[in-house]
């Protein structure tokens, strides 16, 4: 990659991080629950770590078998305790 | 069951604003008022922290109730189901109430689950907190004591 | 008392555990009645039609300290043996081959998918992770992997920050992850542009990696919640799988000539995109995904996932799933290449001289695959769990070598206490 495009992907890369900051900060605001209403998603099954033995065990089979690999995380959800 | 008089005189004397409590179904607070401080703990079957919290607020209700402490906690389940079966699990020896719509979580502006509401025998919020972490009990139980503390000076 | 004598050990053990990764100990409290140890074990057999198969086993250990942190390791250790694609293409003649020490041969016949039946390798990993809050609505994890097997080693660490908004309705999280890995195959890599007949060989190499996620986890209502993660990834160094030959087929007669090692850009970046939903129905839940890839060597990928878990009551469950995977071919990717009327030596010399990429490895050419699987999960005891799944993997593309035919069988046991 030459220095003009890869300072122009730098550049998009640094707006596309304050849209992509900006954007869930304003549009989800309005969106959720109260803190008391979170039973369901206290459900580890609304967890997004709900079985990391077998997305760990996924993740390896697929990057050996294909050629993407990841794209998920584990933050967020759950009962919102303390 | 007020009578218009004692509910015009909890409007005089507790100043409005976010401090301020009413007086109201499900919860009465007015019966608390120059008597004892309230605890209030607001509580869930799903929610893991307050498995650690009720034991640690039986430890107060037994250890303050003499110097005027009252604790309730106000369970906010939807299905009153588990809150049963979170009691049979872990027992209290304070007063547990219902509030499965979510009011009086409104009306005390809950931020976070679990949460503690301090009322002064004064009747007014004097702090709140949103959480129970077990190191942080000691802390916790400093408020207490100084809630119960502030209460005698005023007399 | 049971309890205490109970908690005493575990603490026992926790200490050890902890000396050995320079941890301060937790505190021996007799009051330690909360749940703040998961163990998590699964063992995992993957079966190929007439190719690889795999014993997977592993284990995952975590503890909660006082102040909310949490501290986890997990070794993972596989085998693996059987029949690989080398990455010539079916010919009507039988080949030879010569395998990657350069002292065995092995025959193909006619019209068969050329397999090298002496893959083996053995792996070993384990991870390190600690995660703790910075205050009330920021957490920040923390960790480091290594990975070893016969001819490869990997290093990482990674490190993450997540902050909570709207009463922990959103969040926000950024992580980044490098990684260095070593390629030292016992007899040495195949010199770039060499010939498989050459059997030439050069001294180890190595490749580094930096990824980056930033995610936003969003609660949409009381029974939905949504993620959607952004990454990017670099990757430099040694790109080649180095037993991975392209054949070079005569323009005259058909017949291959001789055989390229691989030779793929030094330099990788992908961007990838993912959107997670989760949905809890009266009694069950769907959750579904959908990942986007692009890199710069001209695959794009798009994978879809779905699951439904059907609770068959509080304690047991089934999960049906099924997964879409669908890639398109690397710029460089060649199922065989022409001699242009050159030996094999002279077209070898041309491609170096032209620095051409050119890889057949089938993993990086047109793909689809379709996983169905069913999995039922079971709470034996409180805080016990026993897990088992059965996945059926199909992959195809635009040639026999890259048909292949999979069975994924897990067990797992996990325990609270």
């Amino acid at each position: 990659m030459n220095k003009t495009s890869s300072r122009k992907m730098l550049a998009n890369i640094k707006i596309g991080l304050l849209l992509f900051v900006v954007f869930s900060l304003t549009a989800c605001s309005d969106l959720g629950v109260k803190p008391w209403e979170r039973d369901i998603l206290s459900k580890s099954e609304m967890t997004f770590s709900d079985s990391p033995m077998d997305a760990a065990f996924d993740d390896h089979i697929y990057f050996s078998k294909e050629a993407s690999s990841g794209g998920r995380s584990f933050s967020g959800g759950g009962c919102g305790c303390n | 069951m007020k009578s218009l008089f004692q509910r015009l005189l909890i409007l005089f004397l507790i100043p409005m604003g976010s401090s301020s409590v009413w007086a109201d179904e499900p919860l009465d607070l007015s019966q608390y008022k120059g008597k004892q401080a309230v605890y209030i703990d607001f509580w869930a079957s799903w929610c893991g922290p307050c498995r650690q919290s009720f034991p640690w607020l039986n430890q107060m209700n037994s250890r303050y109730a003499e110097q005027g402490l009252k604790v309730i906690a106000v369970n906010v389940d939807s299905d009153r189901d588990d809150a049963i079966e979170f009691l049979a699990e872990h027992p209290s020896n304070f007063q547990v109430i219902y509030d499965p719509k979510g009011v009086l979580a409104e009306r005390f502006g809950i931020q976070g689950m679990p949460s503690a509401v301090l009322i002064s025998r004064e009747g007014e919020v004097v702090s709140q907190h949103i959480g129970f972490k077990q190191d942080r009990a000691e802390h916790y139980e400093q408020s207490i004591k100084q809630l119960l503390a502030e209460g005698e000076q005023g007399e | 008392m049971q309890l205490d004598k109970k908690s005493n050990v575990y603490n026992l053990i926790a200490l050890a555990s902890c000396s050995l990764l320079g941890v301060a100990n937790p505190a021996l409290a007799a009051d330690d009645i909360t749940e703040d140890w998961k163990v998590d074990t699964a063992v995992l057999y993957y079966n190929e039609t007439d190719r690889v198969s795999a014993v997977e086993s592993a284990v995952s250990i975590s503890k909660e300290f006082s102040g909310d942190k949490i501290l986890s390791g997990k070794l993972t250790i596989d085998s693996l043996s059987g029949s690989s694609h080398n990455g010539a293409s079916i010919n009507e003649n039988a080949q030879t081959f010569t395998s990657p020490s350069g002292e065995e041969q092995y025959v193909v016949e006619a019209g068969d998918v050329p397999l090298d039946p002496n893959f083996e390798d053995d792996r070993t990993s384990f991870n390190v992770q600690m995660s703790q809050p910075l205050s009330r609505l920021v957490n920040v994890e923390y960790g480091a992997a290594y990975s070893t097997e016969l001819d490869y080693t990997s290093m990482s660490l990674n490190a993450s920050l997540t902050r909570d908004f709207n009463q922990r309705n959103t969040t926000l999280s950024a992580g980044i992850a490098v990684a260095q890995d070593e390629i030292n195959p016992h007899d040495g890599l195949p010199e770039l542009y060499s010939l498989m007949s050459d059997n030439t060989k050069t001294s180890a190499d190595t490749k580094n990696t930096v990824d980056l996620l930033l995610g936003l986890t969003q609660v949409i209502n009381r029974n939905t919640i949504m993620q959607f993660n952004y990454g990017i990834g670099s990757s430099t160094g040694y790109q080649n799988d180095p037993y991975k030959i392209v054949s070079i087929i005569s323009d005259a007669t058909g017949a291959p000539l001789d055989y390229l090692f691989e030779s793929r850009p030094d330099s990788r970046i992908k961007h990838s995109l993912y959107w997670q939903t989760k949905h809890h129905l009266e009694r069950d839940m769907v959750d579904v995904s959908v990942r986007l890839m692009s890199d710069d060597w001209g695959i794009n990928s798009q994978t879809l996932d779905l699951r439904y878990r059907w609770n068959l009551s509080e304690t047991q469950y089934l999960e049906p799933h099924v997964r879409y995977y669908n890639q398109s071919a690397a710029d460089f990717y060649q199922y065989e290449v022409s001699n242009e009327g050159l030996s094999a030596v002279q077209l070898a010399a041309q491609y170096q001289r032209d620095g051409t990429d050119v890889s057949a490895d089938y993993r990086l050419g047109e793909l689809n695959a379709t996983t169905v699987g069913l999995k039922w999960g079971a709470s034996l005891f409180k805080n016990h769990q026993l897990t088992t799944r059965l996945e059926l993997y199909q992959q195809s593309g635009n040639s026999d070598v890259a048909d292949l035919d999979a069975m994924i069988f897990q067990v797992g046991y996990g325990l609270k206490f």
